[in-house]
């Protein structure tokens, strides 16, 4: 009964935040009492066979402080049941004592137990008053029992003093000890201070757990801040649950399976490693075994880690794009077409496998061009896949979608900043409109629209050489690429135009015969490539045929008769381009003066530009024309993914602008 | 002694091959299937079967409707399950223990441990 009884008074006073020392006094004063009462109504029952009103006074007495104490201890202070109780055993004491033949009777033989008593509940120096007490109800017994006293047993007062020195004894080996216990004590608290101190004062939160999954009695104040009050059921999942229902739940079912010792405990140490949302914080928890029946639970706030790694991985993704866009341009916008063309195919009609194949192709997409986040999003759409659950599917695609658009968006604050690069689809303008993007960025996407895409002066070339080719019999193929450029026409118009003599020059006297080229092992369609390209700062023109090559003998022949400089390779490529140099002999419509390429070379030189010219023989011939940009901001590159193929070029849905200073 | 034979459920290929290559890594048989439905023809074929490691989110039939019916047959009764799922998922990992599933683990885990656990459980069944 004790036991229990000073287990809830230990709770009791614990729940009102009173000290160790506090609480034995507690469980001392209601221990003793309940023993002295016990002792009272025992002597009372035994007193009561021979002197019945006395034993039923002891009995009344004793039972009265059997149940005042506790309920006085318990409900009011406890020092002031301290002090009831030993009142009541200094009287009962001393009236047993008095009608049981004074000093030298049984009861007063327990006086010395008073002193040690009240320094137990009370403290050495509580205590004086009533060891003070006790020590003077020696004389007052020998003096009440003086008449009864025998007188071979020896003077009276001697025998009075050393019971006098045994209850002053008694007060002096409990308040030493109880001094040395103290002192111990103190120190245990100062530890303990220093201790919750660190607990209180760590951004981590601890706590050791039972493998029942009960709390122990210490833990960080943080906890208390995270996931409130403990629980009345002192069950860590349920302290979890107050904060993150799901994640108490799991934590729940993980230490389930410890005390069910399902896997080893390794296995489930790491199935507890997760982390929890806690009013829009996250929380990391690790668990750590400390010793055979208790686990150390360390809960540390991630909130700011996590946001540092996705602010650098955001950065790292940013510059993975920034490098790519420079150089991996064409690679990387056909990426961003396919990127966005797939995210819109998605919807809730697709079939489960054609789903699941967009977001594996996507994710794959991502990884390969360095774009992890979304890849990471879409990687745990993959895993979570569920056919019952498609709305949550396309809700995780959406969420990579929005990433993917976040991935991009710094690149257009990028572009405000240094007024370069601007990432557009077609409805991005609206979409630009809409979200209010910025002045700069607008204007630079509409600008770049009033500007020819560079798509149609190759068209218009490939036009003019295929009409060429089939009035000579040479049937062409012609490969076009314009990496999604827009110039402006005032100034790269003239520039497109004189090119034709270019692409004549190279059908005429480059691209052979079908008959020639099948003697020659070539295709019978002759190929005529025409490529424009940002390199750099430079804009480049590429004219590339597979047809014989330049005849240089023949051209050194017209340059002497014209009296050019012709001895080197320089001299030689130089005079090609000169007024009136042609290595044709016959003059017709399209070919032959040399005029063309001399009104080229004009052009390429009003722009600032160069002309390199690469000859094999039998094999073809390439012009590269190197531009470079205005220093102004008049001339637009913007780029539309393009797929270069010989038939038709597609379009994907993005294009960059480009803005060049 | 010969090896012990494993079957991994998992609709996901990929998912299907990790698990696939850290068994038979750690010297496990395995035999694979790729939905409920597959699972349990597999269970009710194959002759010495130690263990099933199976995904809970599957097409055609799920991996808790699975054991459920391989529970539901006293032959197999006794056969361990160890139950794929991801950890925000704690109401499905009760009803999975509560139709009688082993154990569970957290996609992805760790070869290791997700080796440790078949490992044990493996153990136990032979001690059983």
């Amino acid at each position: 009964m004790e036991m229990s009884f000073s287990r809830r008074i230990a709770k009791e006073t614990e729940a009102l935040g009173l000290t160790a020392d506090e609480t034995r006094r507690r469980v001392l004063t209601v221990l003793f009492c309940t023993i002295g009462s016990l002792c009272a109504v025992l002597f009372g029952l035994i007193t009561a066979a021979t002197k019945p009103i006395t034993g039923a006074v002891e009995i009344v007495l004793g039972g009265l402080c059997l149940f005042l104490v506790p309920w006085v201890a318990l409900r009011f202070k406890r020092s002031f049941a301290a002090h009831f109780f030993l009142a009541g055993m200094s009287v009962g004491l001393t009236l047993a004592s008095l009608l049981k033949g004074g000093l030298i009777s049984s009861p007063a033989g327990w006086l010395p137990l008073g002193p040690v008593m009240a320094v137990l509940l009370l403290g050495p120096r509580a205590a004086v008053f009533w060891s003070f007490v006790f020590v003077c109800l020696n004389p007052v017994l020998a003096f009440m029992s003086a008449s009864a006293w025998d007188p071979a047993s020896g003077p009276i007062a001697v025998y009075a003093g050393s019971r006098t020195g045994a209850v002053l004894m008694g007060y002096l080996v409990a308040a030493l000890f109880e001094r040395a216990r103290h002192r111990a004590y103190c120190k245990l608290e100062r530890r303990r201070v220093a201790t919750r101190l660190l607990l209180d004062h760590s951004d981590q939160g601890f706590v050791s757990v039972h493998t029942d999954g009960s709390i122990g009695i210490e833990y960080s104040s943080i906890l208390r801040d995270w996931f409130g009050p403990v629980p009345e059921s002192n069950e860590i999942a349920d302290w979890i649950s107050s904060a993150d229902p799901k994640m108490g739940s799991y934590v729940g079912l993980v230490l389930d399976d410890i005390s069910d010792d399902v896997f080893p405990l390794e296995v489930h140490l790491e199935q507890l490693r997760v982390k929890m949302n806690v009013a829009g914080r996250t929380i990391g928890l690790e668990a750590k075994e400390v010793s055979a029946a208790r686990f150390l639970f360390v809960f540390t706030d991630m909130s700011e880690s996590i946001a540092l790694q996705k602010v650098e991985a955001v950065q790292r993704q940013t510059h993975a794009i920034i490098t790519q866009m420079t150089n991996n341009s064409e690679s990387f916008r056909m990426f961003c077409g396919e990127t966005n063309r797939l995210f819109a195919s998605i919807n809730d009609e697709l079939s489960d496998e054609l789903l699941l194949r967009i977001v594996h192709t996507l994710k794959g997409n991502c990884l390969s061009h360095e774009i992890p986040e979304v890849a990471a999003t879409l990687h745990e759409v993959e895993e979570n896949f569920s056919p019952d659950d498609r709305h949550r599917i396309v809700r995780g695609v959406r969420a990579a979608e929005q990433q993917w658009r976040q991935a991009l968006d710094p690149m257009l604050k990028w572009v405000d900043g240094a007024d370069r690069v601007v990432g557009l689809d077609a409805e991005e303008l609206q979409r630009m409109v809409a979200q209010d993007v910025g002045y700069a960025s607008l204007c630079a996407h509409i600008r770049s629209l009033n500007d020819q895409p560079v798509w149609s002066y190759l068209e218009k070339l490939a036009h003019q050489g295929q009409t060429l080719g089939e009035q000579l019999g040479k049937p062409i193929t012609f490969a076009l690429e314009d990496s999604g450029l827009r110039l402006r026409d005032e100034t790269w118009g003239p520039l497109f135009s004189s090119m034709v003599h270019l692409v004549a020059n190279s059908i005429v006297h480059g691209i052979e015969s079908p008959e020639e080229r099948i003697e020659a092992g070539k295709d019978p369609l002759g190929l005529v490539e025409l490529r424009a390209f940002a390199d750099g700062d430079s804009f480049q023109l590429v004219v590339r045929d597979d047809g014989r090559g330049i005849d240089w003998g023949g051209l050194r022949k017209t340059a002497a008769t014209l009296g050019l400089p012709c001895t080197t390779q320089e001299e030689l490529e130089d005079a090609m381009f000169t007024h009136g140099v042609s290595t044709r002999d016959d003059v017709d419509v399209v070919s032959g003066r040399g005029v063309g390429t001399a009104a080229l070379r004009h052009e390429v030189e009003q722009l600032g530009g160069s002309i390199e010219v690469e000859s094999d023989e039998g094999v073809g011939t390439s012009f590269r024309l190197a531009l470079p940009f205005p220093a102004t901001r008049s001339a637009h590159k913007v780029r539309h993914p393009v797929a270069v193929s010989h038939e038709s070029p597609c379009r994907a849905d993005l294009s960059v602008v480009e803005v060049a200073i | 002694m010969s090896k012990k034979t494993v079957l991994v459920v998992d609709d996901s290929p990929s998912a299907r091959s990790r698990v696939t290559s850290v068994l038979a890594e750690g010297g496990f048989d395995v035999v694979e299937a790729v939905d409920g439905v597959d699972g349990h023809s597999k269970i009710s074929s194959l002759e010495e079967l130690s263990l099933v490691v199976c995904d809970i989110n599957m097409p055609r039939m799920g991996g808790i409707a699975m054991l459920r019916l391989v529970k539901a047959n006293p032959k197999h009764a006794h056969l361990p399950f160890i139950m794929l799922t991801t950890e925000g998922q704690p109401e499905l990992i009760r009803t999975a223990k509560k139709v009688g599933a082993k154990g569970w683990m957290v996609k992805p885990f760790r070869p290791k441990l997700l080796l440790a656990a078949v490992t044990k459980l493996t153990s136990l069944d032979k001690a059983g």
